[in-house]
């Protein structure tokens, strides 16, 4: 009895573990970094290939990366490519399963390739909400629950995907027919790491001089800002966000806000960690470590008036920290702004708000008049 | 002979909704397709590919795994209602659902941290799988409560054994839900809640082999189970090994319970329900009526359910474990009514 049991489960291990086949990637082609055209990114590299280009976005296992060639629609695509993910462009259609990605199609003026969404609720974005109620945009769920017949239904040339360890969207893939081109933005801990993966969605769009060009500059004005901040000896002290739940989850010191932080002249609580995710932190030790800080850097996306007595009543630590006693509260109001959309293409804006904070004095020539975008000071 | 007539009356009829039920599952959907169209892609599949794609690729797999998930849960459930003689024991009353939840946490939560990275980049998700790991740590849990139920004869021992398991795997489910980042928590509550599409086209030749096969060993039990119900006492002297039948009654339940977990997540509910529902409709406590009828039922409101979760206007599916309860529980509550 006990033998024909263990000899049952033994076989459905079998079976089970057969259902989770991993695919592997020929990675024999020796890369010459030099022609390398992504410069800060880290997590996708482009080429020139013949007269099209070759796209390499690494795995998050960071094992097998997956490549995919990318040809103009009037150019034959080369004989030797037979087997290879191959996406012709520009493209027609396109699902975007994040706004990071679809906020480059509006920047470009591309949206009319954009055929489907998620969670258009969560935006403010006026045009998108407009396109969502005409249904020339789709709105297919959400990231942790797709409709998937309503993705099948929309047959996209492409579905814009982010990767995370926890999510698997392989079958999706499989079912739509569409090709599936991950995007894991979120992963890059250089500011212009981010900017600079708007450069994907202009190849997409047959539009890579104009991606090229604003990368480009970009990176002049983010360089330039930071260059004056070297130099400076006072730096004052931030941390940054609200806990949820009571559980507190601030940047890693090697994240991408830490190197904003760092870069606008000033001292990140937790700038020794070497987490570039979110570190999970409890409230002694938040006490412990920032009550005296200088500045607290807050994203608010509550719809309700975002008051320092609103946020005394939410929770009665807040008024022991030195930046809430001081009214130091740098506050971005993510549905006015469109925070979370655009904000990582214009890391240049980001520095110069919190130039403008830190160190005011030092914003000069064309950044005189300056008005801070995203991050203002909270007063009341 | 004239009751006997009336239960093949119920069951047929049981059959026919089942039927009418499971093309409903394949007519209705989030992306409206007009009955034509839909008789057009049957007949010839070839005709529009994109919704041939969603009636076959998607819908009738759903329909197939919502039908035999209903099926196994109810049965295990019938199975534990009548080993612990307790109208209120269902299959997750062991822990098994517990344990498959636990080993879903491992994959999900823990791989985030290995590393000390909030959200790593380890692929240990897509190498291991969900099912794996459910499945694991389903059977983990049954083995320790097959080797407890060899050792121990009272049955209530045995249930709180396998409460205290259930409580054990929850608390370090929660301790790492607790450390964990808000993407992955989210990831695992959408997995706690259930859902038939994640078996798809490639695994439901094995989900269905594997569950027929439970279900084909459950139809030789009736004649152990109707001695049970007498009292141990009675069935030892009627020459059942008590400890070799409440082995294989625990196997079988817990088998089915894990693959339906591993697949389709923890689903409430059904298995509490449906030996209710069935007993008040075949009002009989025979097994060799009672089991037939639990997978029937189980079938049919385990299909109502799945066109419930995915009714036009609902963005998305919603979980099939609100479901369940939503339609499940005032059902329970009016036949307790009925009953007095």
């Amino acid at each position: 009895m006990k033998r024909f049991i263990f000899a049952l489960i033994s076989i459905i291990y079998f079976f089970i573990s057969c259902d989770t086949s991993t695919k592997a990637y020929d990675n024999d082609v020796e890369e010459n970094s030099s022609l390398n055209l992504v410069r800060y990114a880290e997590n996708f590299e482009i080429y020139p290939y013949k007269s099209g280009y070759k796209l390499i976005i690494k795995n998050l296992s960071k094992r097998n990366d997956t490549e995919f060639y990318l040809f103009n629609d009037s150019i034959k695509i080369p004989s030797d490519l037979n087997d290879k993910i191959i996406i012709r462009t520009p493209i027609n259609s396109a699902i975007a399963f994040s706004s990071t990605q679809w906020a480059v199609f509006q920047k470009l003026g591309e949206l009319d390739r954009v055929k489907g969404i998620l969670e258009s609720n969560y935006t403010k974005n006026e045009e998108i909400l407009r396109l969502v109620s005409e249904g020339e945009i789709i709105d297919v769920g959400m990231s942790t629950n797709v409709n998937t017949e309503k993705v099948i239904h929309l047959q996209a040339d492409l579905i814009l995907y982010t990767p995370y360890p926890t999510l698997d969207f392989s079958n999706l893939g499989k079912l739509s027919g569409s090709t599936m081109l991950p995007f894991p933005d979120y992963l890059e801990s250089h500011p212009l790491g981010r900017a600079e993966w708007m450069k994907v969605i202009g190849i997409l769009c047959g539009k890579e001089d104009v991606t090229n060009k604003w990368f480009s500059d970009v990176v002049n004005r983010y360089e330039s800002l930071s260059s004056i901040c070297t130099e400076v000896e006072e730096k004052p002290t931030v941390f940054s966000d609200l806990p949820f739940e009571n559980q507190w989850y601030v940047p890693g010191g090697k994240s991408y806000i830490a190197k904003i932080f760092k870069d606008a002249g000033a001292d990140y609580i937790w700038k020794h960690n070497e987490s570039t995710g979110s570190l999970h932190i409890d409230a002694e030790n938040v006490l412990l470590n920032a009550q005296n800080a200088d500045y607290w850097r807050v994203i608010n996306s509550y719809d309700e008036p975002f008051t320092y007595e609103r946020l005394a009543k939410e929770n009665e630590l807040y008024p022991l920290f030195k930046a809430f006693k001081e009214k130091q509260l740098l506050v971005c109001d993510v549905r006015e702004c469109g925070y979370f959309e655009q904000s990582q293409y214009e890391p240049d804006v980001l520095l110069a708000d919190f130039i403008y904070h830190f160190h005011p004095d030092l914003l000069k020539k064309e950044w005189k008049n300056y008005a801070p975008k995203y991050f203002k000071k909270l007063v009341k | 002979m004239n009751h006997n007539k009336l239960n093949i009356i119920l069951l047929l009829s049981i059959i026919i909704l089942g039927v009418i039920l499971f093309f409903l599952n394949l007519f209705l959907g989030s992306v409206v397709i007009p009955f034509k169209e839909l008789w057009n892609v049957i007949l010839y599949p070839e005709s529009n590919p994109t919704i041939s794609t969603i009636v076959f690729d998607y819908r009738l797999p759903q329909a197939v795994t919502a039908l035999l998930a209903g099926a196994a849960l109810s049965v295990s459930g019938l199975l534990m209602q009548t080993l612990f003689r307790n109208p209120l024991a269902d299959p997750s009353m062991l822990g098994i659902s517990s344990g498959a939840s636990l080993g879903v946490a491992v994959t999900i939560l823990l791989t985030g941290f290995l590393g000390g990275e909030a959200l790593s980049s380890f692929g240990l998700w897509s190498n291991i799988g969900v099912s794996l790991a459910a499945f694991l740590g389903a059977t983990l849990v049954l083995m320790l409560i097959l080797g407890f139920s060899s050792r121990v004869r009272n049955m209530t021992t045995l249930i709180i054994i396998g409460l205290m398991i259930s409580y054990l795997a929850g608390s370090l489910t929660d301790i790492m839900k607790f450390f964990s980042v808000k993407e992955d928590i989210h990831a695992f509550v959408i997995w706690g809640m259930g859902s038939f599409s994640a078996v798809g086209t490639s695994k439901l030749a094995f989900f269905s082999i594997a569950i027929s096969m439970g279900l084909f060993a459950s139809l030789f039990l009736p004649k152990i189970l109707n001695i049970l119900l007498l009292g141990d006492l009675y069935a030892e002297n009627l020459g059942i090994n008590i400890k070799r039948s409440n082995f294989l009654i625990i196997l079988i339940s817990g088998y089915l319970t894990a693959i339906v977990t591993a697949y389709c997540g923890p689903i409430a509910f059904l298995g509490l329900a449906i030996p209710h529902l069935a007993r008040f409709i075949f009002r009989t406590s025979d097994h060799r009526i009672l089991i037939p009828a639990v997978m029937l039922i189980g079938m049919l409101i385990s299909l109502l359910c799945n066109l419930i979760a995915r009714v036009p206007g609902f963005e998305g599916n919603l979980p099939i474990n609100a479901v369940t309860a939503l339609i499940g529980a005032p059902v329970v509550i009016w036949i307790i009514l009925r009953k007095r």
